[in-house]
Order: C-alpha cells, then sequence, then structure tokens
C-alpha cells in the first residue's frame, strides 16, 4: 500500500492545502540556506499532504505550522551535512541527502544513517519514519 | 488560511535576514533583571520561555567559536549561570557522558520494540544464505518444535526485549508454515529476522510496515494507559489548571482527551473526539432518530443536563458514532482543543547511552519514558544536546539534559514543582519479573554475530550451498560495517578475519 493510502486511514493533523506560491518560497529560501531544493518526489507527496504530525512524528512541509514547516525546521535543528530535514520521531531524523540524491533515515543523537533510500523509494522512506499505521 | 500567508511569514529569510537577536526587547528584559531570573521566567508563556533558552544557549554557542583569549565575555558567563538556573527549576542537570555507540541492529530493535512495528526490509538488506533457505522452503514440513529460536544468535539479540519473546510462538508457527529449513536459523542475520516477523504480521503484501504488537498495547500507548492508572487524577487536575486567553480549558475537552489516554494510551491531539458530558436538547434529538436498540438506551426516560453514562460514551467512540454525541460551542462549532499539550514521548536515559546499563532493553523501561510538552522537548531538552567524536572516532561524547528524578513521568511545564507529574512506574511484580528476564537474556551483540558467521560456514557444508568467494568477503563486508566499538570488538573482527581467510582457503581446496 503506498503511504499516502496507509495515511489517508488515519486521522493525522496536516498543513493546509500546499499553494505554490509556498513551495517556491520554501525553495527559495532553502536555497539561500545554502540547502537545495527539496526533491520532486517530496513534493510531490506535499502536494497531497502539506505537513503531516501524529503523536511526535513529524513530516515537513511548507505550512505556517511551526511544528511543520520546513524552513524553521531546517534553521532550528541540527541535522548532517549536505541535507534537508524533511522529517523526524523520538528516535530518527528523515533526510534528503542531496549530494547523493537519496533519502536517509538517520540516528538523531549521532546521525548513524541507518537506512538509504533511493528517491523512487520515497513510500519506503516515510514508511520507515512514519511508524504509525 | 489566506493566499500568501506562508510567504509573508518567511519574507525576512528571502530578505537575507539580518541579525537582531541583541537588539530584542527581550534581550534587555533577561540582563537587565536577571537577579529575580527564576520569578521572572516561571511567570512567561511557554513560548517565551523556549525563547529565552534559545537566545541564552545561542549566546553560549556564539562563545564556543572564539579563541580563548576572546571567551568568558560578560554575557557568555551570565547566559550559562542563567541557563543553569533554568535547568534547576526544572530538575534537570547538564551532563556530558563518554559512549559507545550501539550497533545499527540493535538500534533498530530499541525503535521497533518502542513503537511495536516491523519496518519490511529491501531485499537486498537480506543475507545470501536466507534467500537461499527461503528459495528452497518446504511448507509444514518441519513441526514447529523444530525451530529452536535460541539455537540462533539472531535471535538471542532480539530475545532480549520482552516484547519480541513475547512472539516467539506465533514467530515458530509461521515458520512451520512457509517450511523455512529450521538450520536457516543459525545463519539468519537480524535483517532476515526483521524479513519473518514482517511476513508473519503483515495486513497485505504491499506494507511497508506491520504491527507485531497491537498498537494499544506497544509500550508507548501502555507508558500513557499507566501514567494515567497510577497519577490519572493528578494529570487531570493538571489539565485544568491550565489557561488559554486568560480562560480554563472546557472540562468537556480535558475529560475527552484523559479518556483518550485512558483508554487508548493514544496522547495525540489530532484524534481528540470531544464529546458531551451530558445530554443537551441536539443529542436527544439525534438519539431519537438513531436506533440505539441494541444499548438499551430509552431515550424517552433522558432528560436534559443528566450525565452522559461514560459506557455510553465509550460505546459511541468505539462505534464511530461519536458524531451524534460530539461537544459543540454556541455556534454549533466543535469545541477548541487550545490549551492542551501536545505530549511527546521523551527517553532520559538516551538511547544513545543504552549500551551503559545492564541491558540495552532498560532503555525502553517505563521509568525512563517522560511525557513532555512537544515545545519543551524539542525547544529545550533535545535543543541543547550535541554529540561529539572524540580523538579516536569509536568514543563519542554526549551532551545532554538528564531529569534529576528518575520518577518523573509527565513534563507540562518548566517548574518542576507544579508543572510536572512524578510517578514511579517499576514497582509493579510484572515488570519486577520482566528486569530479571532481561538481565538473564543479555547477550553481547558481537559475540552473537561472531557465532552467526562460524555457523555459516557449517551450514554452506552441511547443505552443499554453492556460495560464492565473494559472498564470504560480502559477509566480512558487513561484520566490518557494524563499528568495531572497543579492544573486544576489535578483537572478534581479527577472529572473524581469521575465520574467514580459513574458510576461503578451504573453498579453494575443494574447488581444485
Amino acid at each position: 500500500m503506498k503511504f499516502v493510502e496507509l495515511i489517508e486511514r488515519n486521522n493525522f493533523a496536516k498543513g493546509e492545502d500546499l499553494e505554490s506560491e509556498a513551495l517556491i518560497v520554501a525553495q527559495k529560501v532553502l536555497c539561500n540556506m545554502g540547502l537545495d531544493m527539496i526533491p520532486r518526489s517530496y513534493a510531490d507527496f506535499l502536494r497531497k499532504y502539506n505537513g503531516i504530525k501524529y503523536d511526535g512524528i513529524y513530516l515537513f512541509g511548507a505550512t505556517v505550522d511551526d511544528d511543520m514547516d520546513i524552513i524553521d525546521k531546517n534553521e532550528q535543528m541540527d541535522k548532517p551535512e549536505n541535507t534537508i530535514l524533511l522529517g523526524y520521531n523520538e528516535f530518527d531524523l528523515l533526510c534528503y541527502d542531496f549530494k547523493s540524491k537519496q533519502y536517509k533515515i538517520v540516528d538523531r543523537s549521532d546521525f548513524e544513517v541507518l537506512d538509504t533510500y533511493e528517491e523512487n523509494e520515497i513510500d519506503e522512506a516515510l514508511t520507515a519514519i512514519f511508524n504509525a499505521q | 488560511m489566506s493566499r500568501g500567508k506562508y510567504a509573508r511569514k518567511h519574507k525576512k529569510q528571502l530578505e537575507q535576514r539580518v541579525e537582531e537577536q541583541a537588539r530584542s526587547p527581550l534581550f534587555d528584559e533577561i540582563f537587565t533583571n536577571s537577579y529575580d531570573f527564576t520569578n521572572n521566567f516561571k511567570i512567561q508563556d511557554i513560548n517565551t520561555q523556549i525563547q529565552i533558552v534559545h537566545l541564552l544557549y545561542d549566546i553560549l554557542k556564539k562563545e564556543e567559536g572564539l579563541s580563548p583569549q576572546k571567551k568568558g565575555n560578560f554575557y557568555a558567563e551570565e547566559a550559562r549561570y542563567l541557563l543553569s538556573k533554568i535547568h534547576k527549576l526544572a530538575n534537570f542537570s547538564y551532563d556530558q557522558d563518554i559512549f559507545y555507540p550501539l550497533a545499527r541492529d540493535e538500534k533498530r530493535l530499541i525503535r521497533m520494540e518502542c513503537y511495536g512495528t516491523i519496518n519490511r526490509r529491501k531485499d537486498d538488506e537480506l543475507s545470501f544464505l536466507f534467500k537461499h533457505f527461503r528459495k528452497n522452503a518446504q511448507p509444514e514440513k518441519y513441526p514447529s518444535t523444530a525451530y529452536r529460536l535460541m539455537a540462533s544468535p539472531s535471535w538471542k539479540v532480539f530475545h532480549q526485549f520482552e516484547s519480541f519473546r513475547s512472539i516467539e510462538q506465533d514467530l515458530r508457527r509461521y515458520l512451520q508454515k512457509s517450511g523455512l529449513h529450521p538450520d536457516a536459523l543459525q545463519v539468519m542475520t537480524v535483517s532476515d529476522f526483521c524479513e519473518v516477523i514482517f511476513q508473519a504480521y503483515k495486513v497485505s503484501e504491499s506494507d511497508g510496515n506491520a504491527f507485531f504488537i497491537p498498537k494499544q498495547n506497544c509500550l508507548k500507548n501502555k507508558q500513557n494507559k499507566n501514567i494515567m492508572k497510577y497519577a490519572g487524577a493528578e494529570f487531570e487536575a493538571m489539565l485544568r489548571k491550565r489557561e488559554v486567553n486568560g480562560k480554563k480549558i472546557d472540562e468537556r475537552v480535558v475529560k475527552s482527551y484523559c479518556d483518550m489516554m485512558r483508554r487508548y494510551g493514544n496522547s495525540d491531539i489530532g484524534s481528540l473526539i470531544i464529546t458531551e458530558r451530558n445530554y443537551n436538547q441536539r443529542i436527544l434529538e439525534g438519539l431519537a432518530r438513531d436506533e440505539l436498540i441494541n444499548f438499551g438506551i430509552d431515550v424517552s426516560k433522558l432528560e436534559i443536563g443528566m450525565p452522559i453514562p461514560q459506557e455510553f460514551i465509550d460505546y459511541m467512540v468505539d462505534n464511530n458514532k461519536a458524531e451524534l454525541i460530539m461537544a459543540r460551542d454556541n455556534e454549533g462549532r466543535p469545541l477548541s482543543k487550545d490549551g492542551l499539550p501536545q505530549l511527546e514521548d521523551h527517553h532520559n536515559l538516551a538511547v544513545m547511552l543504552a549500551g551503559r546499563g545492564d541491558t540495552i532493553a532498560a532503555v525502553n523501561y517505563p521509568n525512563n519514558h517522560i511525557s513532555v510538552d512537544s515545545r519543551i522537548h524539542q525547544g529545550y531538552l533535545h535543543w541543547l544536546g550535541k554529540t561529539m567524536k572524540s580523538g579516536d572516532g569509536i568514543e563519542q561524547i554526549s551532551a545532554r539534559l538528564n531529569a534529576k528524578d528518575s520518577k518523573m513521568r509527565v513534563m507540562f511545564g518548566f517548574d518542576a514543582e507544579n508543572d510536572v507529574i512524578y510517578c514511579d512506574l517499576e514497582q509493579s511484580a510484572e515488570f519486577k519479573r520482566r528486569k530479571m528476564k532481561d538481565l538473564k537474556c543479555k547477550v553481547n551483540y558481537f559475540e552473537m554475530m561472531q557465532i552467526r558467521m562460524q555457523n555459516e560456514g557449517k551450514i554452506i557444508e552441511k547443505h552443499n550451498i554453492n556460495c560464492s568467494r565473494s559472498y564470504i568477503h560480502e559477509g566480512y563486508r558487513n561484520l566490518k560495517e557494524i563499528k568495531s566499538t572497543d579492544d573486544y570488538n576489535k578483537e572478534t573482527m581479527r577472529q572473524v578475519e581469521k575465520l574467514l581467510k580459513k574458510h576461503i582457503t578451504q573453498r579453494k581446496g575443494k574447488n581444485k
């Protein structure tokens, strides 16, 4: 089952619908911060769910909700180099490594890479960070 | 939401935000009134308190980058002092610990146990030998008793955790059904077992993960239920004290939130359904329309203002009929959830330090979990934490906040005397039994992996499996990837290397 179908079954808090302008702003600010663009597959996901939060698990979006704002979180939280932070749970971070073009599940404390997913494996990466079914 | 709100929010970033911190009124206020800092801090709302923490920490961080001669300026010294006052108020200490990182497999198991879910492993993460046995499986050929899980070094790593011990029976049944050769257990890796557990518990083939412990019983939810069981009255009282815009939280919100925590162990505000506690006109009309004969309610005998029985509320929520008794304000809108804390789970003994305890399973023990307001969790407890590698790159140093009192269970705010619930959840006989069992089941991960690799040689020969030299190298690489974290492990690596060389030589001889 696709991740989007999986979360449709649940009543998770999500960000407001994604506006094109918001996505452009997010892309520009992230680039200004020395990061990179939001990967295409994740941007596609944001068009359906512009950020989700559930019980200590977060996926970021271009949303005014401070808990899920991809810009604020990339500014505030520590993360491995050359990555954009896309979400986290109690233990791990979900990052996109823009050098290797891969999603990575990384230990929050020591940044050890626990799992790696190619860009087309976004479903698996999102499922791995979002353990709730 | 009005269009462009997100763009306006980040206009500053687009225009290259300037450093405003030192000119903020907050900065002036903190440093001009620092003698009465704790009392001033206490009366602020959480968002302002978090801002203060960040401001003070930023000052310290800036000083870290300075040369020794420039260090020790007034503001940095003062910031350090004021942060220590915040830690004291919250009953936390800021400590540095040396630790050796856990193996990736151990980290994964800790996460799986906490959530009760298992993520599907990718095919290329499964071992060659497991795939070989899976391909040649003969369903129902062997009795379930043939699957001696404790003969498996990898399973012994799982067996350290109560959650995994509890599914052994199910797993044996699944193995019997799948017909995997029992010898496979001796060489299966942790990832291979993850795949087996996933297959045993998946709901459908296309799922990415599976609950091996029912969601309502996973450790995280169990913890919340226990908090409500042992400190529910205190929890409710704390919620009643909270204010939003000068008003107390509506009683119906408090009751519904506590019900959800108590019954499901769920603290997620997004999932909360707020129900009425007394019958009103709207509910009575709705009930008259809806046939609830099975519940034995005679609607004609109900009157406005009568309390709704808790069992009836539970029934309506469980059967997706809560809409009928959902609480609404004077204008008919669902009640606001503002003012409720979004609680998150915090491990007091950090997962990364788990290797230092008696057993790694202890990291998921009840007294190691604190339910914390998400703003404090992210903006304070994790904000100040950092990990540094030592010179040799093996040993690491962690600086983090640790609760001074192991009984700290819920943290609504910074004031440890008024915003915190203390409760010891490790006094039950059930927990004591679990702890004793955990200690008996403790194993050394690297030792287990060494045995597993020794088994590989034997099984390859016993089953005459055509195994390339590159596979043996692959196995070695996998093991090498696991961080060699102390002298023992370095010695293990040397032994494994020797062993592999022996296998390669033997195979070379056979090939001749």
